[in-house]
């Protein structure tokens, strides 16, 4: 494979993004950074009739893009949004492998906030509501609540502005597994004799349209089966450190095609 | 019961409320705004999903999973100070979950193909459902730039993330000097005609031409001329069958109708605003959403 034809576009403090760049180096396997702004101007896209054309034919891995935020100006709000724009047809339209690729749909249209959205989409049962609420907690039997400003997780709700809280049995323990493509690494395993989560990981992955994530279940404390809890389509690189040296292999043959 | 949700200073949300209510349509509106600055829960689950709100201090405000939505969420955290940006970005993300599972119709589900932000995509998109779609670049290549407009003459410019969406003519001297800094810019090959919007709802047109002086009719100092129009038959199929596809109930589209009679589409908008074409026709397009969102009030 010719120099450069993988890239990332991340943001400058992308530890996955910058760590992966420098393993695939290591292999031989040139991988770009790219922020968002420069990736978008490097490529072109040529729709005419049904026939379409992205050069350059990159494959892309996809990491998570900061918009601008105040007080940054209209035009410079704008400007992000013409770039982001540009990379999501790109990314969408492209012959190459896309890590996570963008549909017509929108960008990681397959998965929903809601973990509960999550689950129904998956084909899995619902076993555990799921609420959002600012000053107004749900009433008893929510047992996990999130700030949604912080994303930690507490066990009362009261100094929560903006929450999540979910109605899980008590659990035992988690699962994680780190999905790339058709394979799943477990990272946490809630004790020996639990049944291996890889297969429903990968499962969920694919119904969410998903080529790269990292999947948690909880693990109820009595019986049952575990409880989908979170996907996290961004995998981090502390969350894939325990398997990493499966996870970047898994990467880099994925964009390689 | 027609539930409402934006806000109260959108013109088009203000429309629709008042000819419903005029039409003797119960309407409960969830104004934004006021929503925003209250206490608010949305419970989903496994059998039915419920979200409680509150317009005000006491005034509970709580929504059914039944029912029919008009929907206009406008995200306002990107120009908000930091203090204020949650309230929104949170109620937002709640409500597209929330919405997401509602079982009545959703004029439109927050779920709905959102290509529509990406113009190249978008354009490509219906070109692959039979819709003849003008040529197009994305590019900040001058090279490439130059090229297009070799092959196409003058071109349309317009955003390639469907905001800021006026469109103007552009010719090669014009961005003779084009600097790749200033890119990605969308282009568009031209058609010499007249434009006609069609606002579909379920599979209904209601058509307009436009006969103007400016290359994008919108355009404040544009003198236009509006009249009924007909839609092809084959042409609202696919119009159909594409919003269909899309997941959206109630689209804007756009034409461009060259010396030949030829329709060419140039975009789908997923949340049109649409109360100064209904103004024109009496209401038609407010009645035809209202049929459709609450059919059991006639």
């Amino acid at each position: 494979m010719p120099t450069s034809e993988i890239a990332v576009v991340d943001e400058a403090d992308d530890l996955l993004g910058a760590s992966f760049a420098r393993w695939a180096a290591g292999q031989g396997v040139p991988v770009v950074r790219h922020r968002l702004a420069g990736a978008a101007r490097a490529m072109t896209v040529v729709v005419a009739g049904s026939r379409v054309e992205v050069s350059p034919a990159w494959s892309l891995l996809l990491r998570p893009l900061r918009s601008p935020e105040p007080p940054a100006s209209p035009d410079t709000r704008f400007g992000w949004s013409e770039a982001f724009a540009t990379l999501w047809a790109a990314a969408a339209l492209s012959g190459r492998p896309v890590v996570n690729r963008p549909d017509a749909w929108g960008w990681l249209s397959g998965l929903s906030a809601s973990i509960v959205r999550n689950q129904r989409r998956a084909g899995l049962p619902v076993p555990a509501a799921e609420a959002y609420w600012h000053q107004l907690p749900p009433p008893g039997g929510y047992r996990y609540h999130q700030d949604l400003d912080t994303r930690q997780t507490a066990g009362d709700p009261a100094m929560i502005r903006f929450g999540r809280s979910r109605a899980l049995p008590a659990t035992r323990g988690w699962e994680q597994v780190v999905v790339v493509g058709g394979e799943g690494f477990r990272v946490i395993s809630a004790g020996a004799g639990d049944p291996d989560p890889v297969p429903a990981s990968l499962a969920v992955a694919d119904r969410l349209s998903l080529s790269f994530a990292t999947v948690s279940w909880a693990v109820p404390a009595g019986p049952g089966p575990a409880v989908l809890a979170q996907v996290n389509p961004f995998p981090t690189l502390h969350e894939c450190r325990p398997v990493i040296c499966q996870v970047f292999p898994a990467l880099l043959r994925r964009l390689l095609g | 019961m027609i539930h409402l949700i934006g806000l109260d200073t959108d013109p088009t949300l203000v429309w629709f409320a008042r000819r419903a209510v005029a039409a003797g349509h119960h309407v409960k509106l969830v104004n934004l705004r006021a929503v925003t600055r209250q206490p608010w829960r949305v419970e989903l689950d496994a059998s039915s999903d419920r979200a409680l709100f509150h317009n005000g201090p006491g005034r509970p405000l709580p929504l059914s999973a039944q029912g029919g939505y008009y929907v206009r969420l406008i995200d306002l955290s990107p120009v908000l100070p930091a203090a204020e940006r949650g309230r929104w970005r949170h109620l937002i993300g709640a409500l597209a979950a929330y919405l997401d599972g509602v079982r009545g119709p959703v004029v439109n589900r927050p779920g709905g193909q959102l290509q529509n932000g990406a113009k190249p995509l978008h354009e490509w998109w219906l070109s692959h459902r039979g819709l003849r779609v003008p040529a197009s670049l994305t590019s900040s290549d001058p090279a490439r730039i130059a090229g297009f407009m070799d092959r196409h003459g003058p071109v349309v410019l317009k955003a390639v993330c469907g905001t800021r969406g006026r469109a103007r003519l552009v010719t090669a001297g014009q961005l003779a000097g084009f600097a790749p800094a200033a890119g990605p810019v969308h282009l568009q090959q031209w058609v010499d005609g007249y434009d006609v919007r069609v606002h579909l709802v379920d599979g209904e047109p209601f058509a307009e031409r436009i006969d103007t002086d400016a290359v994008d009719y919108r355009e404040p100092d544009a003198r236009s001329r509006h009249r009924p129009a007909a839609v092809p038959e084959e042409l609202r199929a696919a119009m159909g069958q594409a919003a269909k596809e899309m997941d959206l109930r109630f689209t804007g589209w756009d034409f461009r109708v060259d010396r030949a009679g030829r329709w060419w589409c140039l975009e789908a908008n997923p949340m049109p605003g649409y109360h100064g074409y209904d103004r024109r026709c009496g209401g038609a397009i407010t009645r035809a959403l209202c049929r459709l969102l609450a059919p059991d009030e006639g």
